[in-house]
């Protein structure tokens, strides 16, 4: 274990979070709100708490090791949840409240505890976009470049290859060159996105906002009704181009854009089974809503489905009005969750990929004893290591998953509402079913700390969270 | 003239064997000296022991100007670096080369200074059963003028539409379809047919015919054939691999290989063949993967013994046809014909690749139809020479051809053509003929010189 370098290494973090909270300070400069003392005394506390870390280590020459990617990765989500919530509590909201929003906007999550946003100063509003955003930023380094070396549930799959499972080098020799392509490609994203709201309709405030929650598959919104509030078809359109965009492997965007191979798109494995798995949903959940009635079953069906399973979690409806099987049809979908290597959340697209053809050779092999067969993904050949960590990954998710909502339903909440609480938190969700379908401010202060753990467990692929916390790993 | 061979394995050794018994001065290398000096007894020839690509076993070889190498070892390297060694530093006249790897047929460029043609025996064996495969009924088919004419072989049955008939009234049926019976086998005896004689059952009929029209050909003799669709391959090798991987996207095929290592290897390179590990003898696993229901029944493993038992068994437990690979020549005539419908020698088609381009005449394509009895097919190119001059803008019909040739069909501009009695020779002709015995090839020679 390096610690200096790892403080280090959280020093430049801090300098660039504080640094980063010029944005909404120039916000509440331009709307001459209340907060500039709040953003203008939380960044020069971080920056001067970055500065102490980097300064006191900066003479640190080591190289960091494996097991150092793992603290790393785990107090990456934990420090800028923690620094996060500063604004909020300067603010004035709860100690709990602040920390669950933080971490909510760092894992990208979109659960709030914030009833009445519309009346909430313009910068604190676009902070917590921001926070969506960064977390974003943060996780597509991490999980393309990071995790896979890791080996997370069955991760190592990406290993040899970080990028992606289809592509047979990694995208750069290094991190660093990696992590440049992939923020240019996110953030070319959200340039985009902001021009394409715009250009459907909304104000330049709220087309950056919306752009920065859509891209990190965030889920925030400066309204309370979320995009809804438009009533618009053509910012729903949008929405759900750039969500499904930031939901693909930007492992398979760079190789579309930087290698000129278009076809990816077309050919790569995990992208095709994730969006078979949505037009299958997307029409039962069509069909669902036609037959019972609702108001516009197309529209709101379609928004609705790309916004849950992309695990994004904006709202035009109230989806947890709708009959109780299409919501939690929807909430199960979550699980499957996006693509490897993108900003979305869940299981992981992929891993129910090799989990269903290595149920579909289980049965093949009793079909014909003698076979000799082997799982593939596009041309990739799965090891049986991974098919069996990518097993044990998922019913680690299950576990806790069950464990979890015994906890939340201990902490009084009721059925629906913690079931749908668990699952839109593990799966970095947001939004949940029953008491909590629009924010989680009714919740008891336990019950959000536990959300706080699901969320980062979910974001970290549990295991890597698990590690840590196991004293074998710090006793080596 | 000298021929060098490199490698006494199955390629080389047969190889080796007919050359040597078509006159030529066969030297063979190889590291191995019991395969040596078991050609050597057999055979009236040359062989030097030594590394294949070493310059020192070139020399001592004799390779110089005149000689003609053959690089037929299993290892694509060493054939590579061998014709490099001889081209540059023997100047030898020229250099054949067996390539296995299809990465190296695909960027043959980089080779073409050393190595003259490129051979690959596994590709040869692997496109020809598919063809058998995918036309149903069809003994044998071979490519004439770059694959636009086929010659076919069929054997008659009862049901065929011709049986009982004279051959004249092949065209009754299909007034389209231009077709040619060069020779029919009957009894395993050749008959040199006309219009008026009568097709019998079991008599094994010759077409030329272009290639779209093989299995309208085919229905004319035989019953209506449904196309094949279970395919089973006992062997993983490279023939056999790379069969699977040819036939997997129009046919189920299900490939048996005994060694498991290989298996999972097939198994990660095949997309949809099931590749089962296993014994292509063993009863239960044929009957569990149910062989009854299979069409085709392919056993191409190294090993004659196992590939003919395995077919026994195969057609005793209900497969409907069997194919099989059989290095052995002795066992060609042995082999009952209602176990087996289709025994099919490797190298015979090395052996004709390599045939063509050792002749001095312009043979664009030589094909040895039956290893046994000499039957031959040549593709010719008319020049212009002294012996031409006579009969170029003549009737292609007259021309003196030797009794056990008959001209099957003629290319001309791409096109194909029947012989006909207003047909006239032309200079750049492609002549496809046909021979019972390939004793009469050096006499039509003379059609193909280029001075």
């Amino acid at each position: 274990m390096n610690q200096e370098k790892i403080l280090n290494f959280f020093g430049l973090l801090l300098i660039m979070f504080g640094v980063s909270f010029a944005i909404p300070l120039l916000v509440a400069v331009f709307y001459e709100e209340s907060l500039v003392a709040v953003f203008g005394s939380g960044m020069s506390l971080l920056i001067a708490l970055g500065f102490l870390c980097w300064f006191l280590t900066k003479d640190n020459e080591q190289e960091l090791s494996l097991s150092d990617g793992f603290v790393i990765t785990v107090l990456f989500w934990i420090v800028l949840s923690v620094s996060g919530s500063i604004p909020f509590i300067l603010f004035g909201f709860s100690v709990v409240d602040s920390f669950f929003e933080s971490m909510s906007g760092i894992t990208t999550t979109g659960a709030t505890v914030f009833a009445g946003l519309d009346e909430l100063p313009k910068s604190l509003l676009i902070y917590r976009q921001l926070l969506q955003w960064l977390g974003g930023m943060g996780l597509i380094v991490l999980a393309i470049a990071v995790m896979p070396l890791l080996g997370i549930g069955g991760g190592q799959l990406f290993k040899t290859q970080t990028p992606g499972p289809m592509s047979e080098q990694r995208l750069t020799p290094r991190i660093t060159s990696t992590a440049r392509a992939l923020w240019s490609i996110y953030l070319v994203l959200t340039v985009l996105c902001v021009l394409a709201y715009r250009f459907a309709g909304m104000d330049y405030f709220d087309a950056v906002s919306h752009a920065f929650s859509t891209v990190s598959i965030g889920g925030f919104s400066t309204h309370d009704l979320s995009i809804g509030y438009y009533d618009s078809l053509s910012i729903e359109v949008v929405c759900i181009v750039f969500m499904l965009l930031s939901a693909m492997s930007f492992a398979v965007h760079y190789s579309a854009i930087y290698r000129k191979q278009v076809l990816k798109y077309f050919y790569d494995p995990e992208l095709r089974f994730f969006i078979s798995a949505l037009i299958v949903i997307l029409s039962l959940v069509c069909l669902s809503l036609i037959s019972n009635n609702i108001e516009d079953p197309i529209r709101n069906g379609i928004f609705q489905t790309v916004s849950i399973l992309t695990t994004t979690g904006f709202l035009t409806e109230e989806y947890s009005s709708w009959p109780t099987y299409v919501s939690f049809m929807l909430l199960v979908g979550a699980f499957i969750g996006a693509c490897s290597g993108s900003v979305g959340g869940g299981i992981k697209s992929w891993r129910i990929l090799i989990m269903l053809k290595h149920a579909y050779k289980q049965i093949f092999k009793i079909i014909h004893p003698d076979s000799i067969n082997t799982i593939k993904l596009g041309k990739k050949v799965v090891d049986s290591n991974v098919s069996e960590a990518v097993w044990g990954f998922f019913s680690i998710y299950i576990i806790s998953f069950m464990v979890l909502f015994l906890l939340v339903l201990a902490t009084g909440l009721d059925f629906i509402s913690a079931f749908s609480a668990v699952g839109a938190c593990l799966n970095n969700l947001g939004p949940g079913l029953g008491e909590i379908a629009s924010n989680y401010a009714s919740v008891p202060s336990a019950t959000k700390l536990i959300l706080c753990f699901a969320m980062i467990l979910g974001r970290l692929e549990i295991f890597t969270f698990l590690v840590v916390l196991m004293p074998a790993f710090w006793r080596r | 003239m000298k021929v060098v061979i490199l490698g006494a394995g199955q390629v080389g050794g047969s190889l080796s064997a007919n050359l040597s018994s078509n006159g030529y001065d066969v030297t063979v290398i190889d590291s191995n000296d019991e395969k040596l000096s078991d050609l050597d007894s057999r055979l009236d020839l040359r062989t030097v022991s030594g590394h294949a690509s070493h310059p020192i076993t070139l020399k001592r070889a004799g390779c110089d100007s005149d000689t003609i190498l053959l690089a037929l070892t299993n290892n694509d390297e060493v054939n590579i670096v061998s014709c490099q060694i001889a081209k540059e530093t023997f100047a030898v006249k020229k250099t054949i080369c067996r390539l296995s790897d299809s990465s190296y047929l695909n960027s043959f460029e980089s080779f073409q200074d050393s190595i003259d043609i490129p051979i690959s025996p596994e590709k040869d064996i692997t496109d020809h059963l598919s063809q058998l495969i995918r036309h149903p009924g069809t003994n044998q088919i071979e490519t004439f003028a770059d694959g636009k004419v086929k010659l076919i072989a069929v054997k008659a049955s009862k049901k065929g539409k011709l049986v009982g008939k004279e051959l004249r009234n092949i065209n009754d049926d299909m007034p389209n379809v231009e077709t040619y019976v060069p020779v029919i086998y009957r009894k395993n005896k050749p008959i040199k047919p006309s219009g008026s004689t009568i097709i019998k059952e079991n008599d094994e009929l010759y077409f030329v015919t272009s290639a779209e029209n093989i299995d309208l050909v085919v229905n004319e003799v035989q019953e209506d054939h449904s196309q094949h669709s279970r395919i089973f391959i006992v062997g993983g090798g490279k023939i056999g691999f790379n069969l699977a991987k040819d036939l997997e996207s129009s046919f189920n095929v299900k490939l048996v290989e005994r060694d498991k290592t290989r298996c999972k290897f097939l198994s990660e390179e095949l997309e949809r063949s099931i590749v089962l590990h296993g014994s292509g003898s063993d009863e239960d696993l044929l009957s569990s993967e149910n062989i009854d229901q299979t069409d085709v029944f392919c056993a191409l493993t190294n090993d004659d013994e196992a590939n003919i038992m395995s077919s026994f068994l195969a057609k005793k437990l209900g497969a409907k046809k069997t194919m099989i690979l059989v290095n052995n020549i002795s066992y060609m005539d042995i082999i009952p014909k209602r176990f087996i419908d289709n025994v099919i020698a490797p190298y015979r088609l090395t052996i004709s690749l390599v045939m063509q381009d050792l002749r001095e005449a312009d043979f664009a394509q030589d094909v040895l139809l039956k290893m046994h009895s000499g039957a031959e097919a040549v593709e010719g190119v008319v020049h212009s020479n002294p012996f031409t001059s006579n009969f170029i803008g003549k009737p292609v019909f007259e021309l003196p051809i030797p009794e056990e040739a008959s001209i099957g069909a003629i290319v001309r501009d791409d096109k194909i053509m029947m012989p006909a009695d207003d047909l006239m020779l032309n200079i750049d002709d492609h002549l496809i003929v046909f021979f019972t015995d390939k004793k009469a090839i050096s006499e039509i020679e003379n059609y193909f010189k280029e001075v």
